[in-house]
């Protein structure tokens, strides 16, 4: 089965030439922004006299209003909101799988207890729980990380719920559930393995939502702070210099854009490819 | 019938679960209650008095009960910052962005029916390549980046659109507030209409190659009459669910929308709330923001019950 899927991958790759450039761009945004030490500029460096500089060869992306070289923010500022993309993905996975298992499989009472908490997480208007929840913590990467994985993680669930339910009436996990084997058991063993696509395809997606909240968040002047460097916080900075250097707005905007829209490309071809097999 | 009794239920237990998730939220927030209204010169002995007229010295569920009493009863409570009601603030604020947020999604279900079911008919044509292309940028972009870049291209650039507030000071015209609205609308509408597309578009695939369309097409009924007269129908039905659901996602976008123009509506009034520490007002819009997603969710379910007869037998 295993071989099948990457047959099946290689074969949609080969097809979406689109989904092909979505993961070249993002595996070369994620080198850069890991290996950002490598860049030989500064991005901490204070330069009075080469404030606001307009993109050249010395400074590709420009100077910001304290002289420092936009590129090496730019090259921070990624690794900041890929990380809290990635993580915070990991963690609202992790807790969608967890809850949409043992709802799926348990159903009954404790599944609908469950799915009326979901339903109740997901009226909330999280943007706003976000950014109050934003303001009671102490700002940075790692509380950033914790709100939006906690808050996202409600669809995973739901996803996961229905795939477990109309998995666990096939015949093999029936047969295993007479002969005798533990829940935890079947649930690792034979339905989150089956269920692997759709959770990939759902935690792709997310990882673009979380930057885009991230940024959304950073630009607000909550989320992450300066000095550390977010695309959402340089943005937030490039604000009040529209008029004499619209580029420090332009460039970090483009970056998010770029980085979200590769993710939510690629969980969406990797959804045709999965259900083509 | 029996099906949508049991959808009042499910939203009333929904609705217990949003109370206690927006209680804890204010119980968990930093700080002392009590402080806000502590003065200098006041006594220990008064202060201890005042947390218990308060209601803080009591147990933390009877703490509750108290406030799921009033806010049963539309209090509130008062605002930290300027004494005034909470809920007179909100309903003030409401109309702005309804009339954001309403007009948005109009325009957006205006333009997504006919682009959804125009790209799922000629699928993979160059309209549909195009029209995809935009729409993944629709659902990509950062909304407040979307609306900085509008404002410096309209505002700052070109002078022609007004880039803050929702009147021009001392003028009280139609025409004026429909300048100030285009902006907002449009940074709304485009993440909107882009979802919407991507739905109708789908579901018309679905139904053009369902059962019932090849016998439509074996009877020799025509391409349009069968888009027209069956598939439009059965593809846009969806959409109520969809309008339902994506109420979640409308309601983050107004609040980023309205900060970034600043549009006096409930969002900026929640995003100022929480910037001051205002822990009455920003639970009193939570809660009530909460309330009207679940009440449109519910109308949602109910119109496309009485609206589908499928569903309706099977109930």
């Amino acid at each position: 089965m295993r071989d099948n899927i990457m047959k099946n991958l290689k074969l949609g790759f080969k097809e979406d030439k689109l989904a092909v450039i979505g993961v070249i761009i993002i595996l070369i945004l994620t080198v850069t922004s890991a290996f950002a030490f490598l860049y030989p500029v500064d991005a901490n460096a204070i330069s009075v006299t080469s404030r606001l500089a307009k993109p050249s060869l010395i400074h590709p992306f420009g100077t910001d209003d304290m002289g420092r070289d936009y590129l090496a923010r730019c090259l921070y500022g990624g690794r900041a909101s890929l990380l809290v993309g990635f993580l915070s993905m990991i963690l609202s996975t992790m807790i969608g799988v967890i809850v949409g298992s043992i709802s799926g499989y348990m159903g009954g009472k404790i599944d609908a207890i469950l799915m009326r908490f979901v339903d109740a997480l997901m009226s909330l208007p999280t943007f706003l729980i976000m950014v109050v929840m934003n303001a009671y913590l102490k700002p940075g990467i790692k509380n950033v990380i914790i709100i939006i994985g906690l808050l996202t993680w409600m669809s995973i669930a739901r996803i996961v719920r229905g795939e477990t339910m109309s998995l666990k009436e096939r015949e093999y996990v029936v047969y295993s559930r007479i002969s005798g084997q533990s829940r935890l058991k079947i649930i690792l063993q034979h339905i989150l393995p089956n269920i692997m696509p759709t959770i990939i395809v759902t935690a792709t997606i997310n990882i673009a939502s979380a930057i885009l909240m991230e940024s959304a968040l950073s630009f607000f002047g909550l989320g992450i702070r300066p000095p550390t460097a977010s695309w959402g916080s340089m943005l937030n900075n490039a604000q009040g210099y529209m008029i004499k250097a619209p580029y420090l707005a332009i460039f970090p905007g483009v970056l998010i854009l770029l980085t979200v829209i590769s993710f939510n490309y690629l969980g969406e071809a990797l959804r045709k490819i999965f259900e083509h097999k | 019938m029996e099906k949508i009794l049991n959808r009042l239920f499910q939203t009333i237990l929904i609705l217990f679960i949003v109370s206690i998730l927006c209680f804890t939220l204010t119980k968990i927030a930093p700080g002392d209650p009590v402080l806000t209204y502590v003065e200098p010169n006041m006594s220990e002995e008064y202060i201890n008095q005042l947390r218990e007229d308060l209601g803080l010295t009591k147990p933390i569920a009877i703490q509750y009960i108290i406030w799921l009493k009033n806010i049963l009863h539309g209090n509130f409570g008062n605002s930290l910052i300027n004494n005034r009601p909470v809920l007179d603030q909100i309903l003030e604020r409401l109309p702005s962005t309804m009339l954001l947020m309403g007009t948005s999604l109009l325009l957006s279900v205006i333009l997504a029916i006919p682009i959804g079911l125009y790209t799922g008919k000629h699928k993979n044509g160059l309209v549909d390549k195009i029209i995809n292309i935009f729409s993944y940028i629709g659902i990509s972009i950062p909304t407040f980046w979307f609306a900085i870049i509008m404002i410096y291209l309209f505002s700052v650039y070109l002078h022609v659109l007004p880039s803050l507030g929702m009147r021009s000071d001392g003028i009280n015209t139609f025409s004026d507030l429909m300048k100030h609205l285009i902006m907002p609308t449009c940074v709304l509408t485009f993440t909107n209409v882009s979802q919407f597309t991507r739905y109708i578009r789908s579901s018309t695939i679905t139904e053009l190659s369902s059962d019932y369309v090849t016998v439509q097409r074996a009877y020799g009924m025509s391409e349009t009459g069968i888009l027209y007269r069956h598939v439009l129908k059965n593809a846009i039905l969806p959409m109520i669910t969809v309008l339902g659901m994506s109420l979640q996602g409308v309601v983050s976008g107004a609040i980023i929308t309205e900060q970034v123009f600043a549009w006096p509506g409930t969002g900026q009034l929640a995003v100022n709330a929480v910037m001051t520490f205002d822990y009455p007002l920003i639970m009193g819009i939570t809660m009530f923001t909460a309330l009207l997603i679940v009440i449109g969710n519910l109308l949602a379910d109910i119109l496309y019950v009485v609206i589908d007869p499928r569903i309706r037998s099977n109930g």
